[in-house]
């Protein structure tokens, strides 16, 4: 194996142990017979894996829990008020004038009028192929009253094949 | 021992229990993982108040999300996730990192300090912090998570959601950094 292909492999997998039992019985005949290699291995062990070993972790500040129940109590009363101040309005209005109360039964009562309602569509369809109709017709007229003596009818393809 | 084996797996039960709003089950849940949650996000970002607020954060964004969560991946995997990319967003605010710079190497151990042990322990805080300082937020975060949590490749790579190969990489070049300190270090020493 060369030197250079078992420092790319020392430098990760060896260093995290992430290597296969074949990997690490080559890395480390290598090592055994390479001086160079060797010392890459311990100055890499010192500068890389040997200042994070045992280190203690940290205590977590005993009142974290309290502020996140704090947050999360905040939270859930900020969404429930929003529902709640909107019946709330709504009921106060209604309150001072009851009139209001008809209100949202007269926008959902206009709703289904126009959807069961449809504007006369069928009648427009008509208007326009009465028109189209009629222009088709002021077209073929037209056409008849050229003036070149062909009565509209005979094209030069049918006078040769016919 | 591996530290990610502190902490212990939360049962499916607990979790659709805090996911309806159980306060219990969302402290069961708090318990068993808010010492990597805090401890992640202390040592990606280096300051006390900000772990602490991203800490916070995390956990209301589990309060929101829960319901959505979807057992495929780890819940521990989901955290750190959470954990992670809102530590590095932070260390990429500009302005923030200003005032973390500030405290870094600064920061009074949490325990109370007694005699040798906790100064030596103090050393090699700073020693960790200088070296992480050389990284870029994604690079600490794989280190992070590999020197200091304890993760495989594998569920590096599924917290961060790249790939093993990106993991390995991140890793090759952090080191390649810390080599070179060690021998600026050393060379300095000598002169």
């Amino acid at each position: 194996m060369q030197c250079h292909k078992v420092r790319n492999i020392l430098i990760t997998d060896g260093l995290d142990g992430e290597w296969s039992e074949t990997q690490r019985r080559r890395v480390e005949a290598h090592l055994a017979q390479c001086p160079e290699c060797g010392a890459f291995a311990r100055e890499l062990q010192g500068a890389a894996a040997e200042p994070f070993m045992d280190m203690p972790r940290q205590d977590v500040p005993s009142d974290l829990l309290a502020d996140i129940h704090r947050d999360l109590r905040v939270r859930v009363q900020a969404r429930r008020s929003v529902f709640k101040n909107l019946i709330e309005y709504w009921w106060q209005t209604v309150s001072a004038r009851p009139a209001l109360a008809f209100v949202p039964a007269a926008v959902v009562g206009l709703i289904v009028l126009l959807s069961v309602f449809q504007p006369p569509r069928v009648a427009t369809q008509v208007a326009l192929q009465d028109l189209s109709e009629d222009s088709y017709l002021m077209y073929l007229a037209s056409y008849a009253e050229d003036g070149n003596g062909s009565d509209g009818y005979g094209t030069v393809i049918e006078e040769v094949f016919l | 021992m591996n530290q990610s084996e502190v902490m212990t797996e939360i049962s499916q039960e607990t979790i659709q229990q805090a996911a309806r709003g159980n306060e219990a089950a969302f402290d069961t849940i708090y318990h068993a993982t808010a010492g990597f949650v805090y401890n992640t996000a202390l040592r990606v970002i280096r300051n006390r108040e900000l772990a602490r607020e991203i800490s916070q954060e995390v956990y209301v964004t589990l309060f929101d999300k829960l319901k959505t969560f979807r057992h495929e991946s780890r819940l521990s995997t989901w955290l750190y996730r959470i954990t992670v990319n809102k530590a590095i967003n932070l260390m990429k605010s500009e302005s923030r990192m200003k005032r973390a710079d500030v405290e870094l190497d600064h920061v009074a151990p949490h325990v109370a300090p007694e005699a040798a042990a906790c100064e030596e322990q103090e050393e090699r805080r700073r020693v960790i912090n200088r070296l992480l300082d050389l990284l870029t937020p994604e690079q600490r975060a794989c280190v992070v998570l590999r020197n200091l949590e304890g993760l495989s490749y594998a569920r590096i790579a599924g917290v961060l959601g790249v790939g093993v190969d990106v993991v390995r990489s991140r890793l090759r070049r952090a080191r390649e950094k810390f080599l070179s300190a060690r021998r600026e270090v050393m060379r300095d020493a000598m002169s």
